[in-house]
């Protein structure tokens, strides 16, 4: 308390899965989240004005192998300075022209507005990574982008014929949980 | 649960097919029996976006009172069961 307000870390005392369940992408610049204090969860979330769905703004599922999907951060510092480095991957299956344009739409939009992310957990814990407006103010930049993909057809018939994809986005903290269930982002989609 | 009639939360009639993804369900508003509690979000978190879709909205305090009201004979059927009467 003399130099810093510390505090601990406990939970309910239990197992928990660890995995993947979901992953759906969003364009930051459609979706405003809102939280109710500066440490809180998001509580909801929602259209921003002129964002359309029927025009496309909408959350995107992302089908992906099962059990090869995965996120990791890793925190490191510089003096007083603290970097997160977040990376998404997961595997998509089968190389096909889909599969090209999914990778470009990807592309384009790391270039020019950065890729939103929503992450449900194996334990029901949804997570969002790379959001840009939180009740109605936009945030510091925390730009998601594909960076490292990479994919395979496979030399024999039982070898995968998958794409690797590799989001990256680094931010000044860990991601911030949506306290919401996931039937209420599916209605966004 | 939580009809909430009491609390006269109100949407305004052009947000009733809006979409606010909150609590367990992404239904219109028009159509969503929980909407004291994306009230309540609204007030704690002065998100402009939100306030503005209530015609009208009673105070945080009025919208909490109600939310504890509710769950009172919830917690006394609890206490009534787990404590037999004594002295």
């Amino acid at each position: 308390m003399l130099c810093v307000l510390m505090q601990g870390y406990s939970r309910a005392c239990g197992g928990v899965t660890g995995g993947i369940s979901d992953i759906a992408t969003f364009d930051p610049s459609d979706f405003n989240f809102t939280q109710t204090t500066a440490t809180s969860a998001y509580s909801a979330v929602a259209l921003r004005t002129g964002a359309v769905a029927a025009d496309g703004a909408k959350v995107f599922i992302i089908n992906f192998q099962d059990k090869e999907a995965e996120w990791t951060w890793k925190q490191s510092k510089n003096g007083c300075a603290t970097k997160y480095e977040h990376e998404f991957k997961f595997q998509l299956v089968e190389n096909s022209n889909t599969l090209t344009n999914f990778l470009q739409a990807l592309d384009a939009a790391a270039c020019c507005c950065g890729l939103g992310l929503f992450i449900r957990l194996n334990s029901g814990k949804i997570f969002v990574a790379g959001e840009k407006y939180v009740n109605a103010a936009s945030i510091p930049k925390f730009t998601v982008a594909q960076d490292g993909s990479d994919g395979t057809s496979g030399k024999n018939f039982d070898d995968p014929n998958v794409g690797n994809i590799l989001l990256k986005g680094d931010y000044s903290r860990n991601l911030r949980e949506f306290s919401g269930a996931w039937s209420a982002i599916e209605a966004l989609m | 649960m939580g009809k909430n009639k009491k609390m006269a939360v109100k949407i305004k009639k052009e947000y009733a097919s809006t979409v606010i993804a909150f609590g367990n369900s992404g239904l219109p508003l028009g159509q969503r029996d929980d909407l004291s509690d994306l009230a309540i979000i609204a007030h704690q978190s002065k998100d402009p976006s939100l306030l503005k879709l209530f015609e009208t909205l009673p105070s945080l305090e009025d919208l909490q009172r109600e939310k504890v009201q509710a769950l009172l004979p919830v917690l006394s059927a609890i206490a009534e069961t787990k404590d037999p009467p004594q002295e």
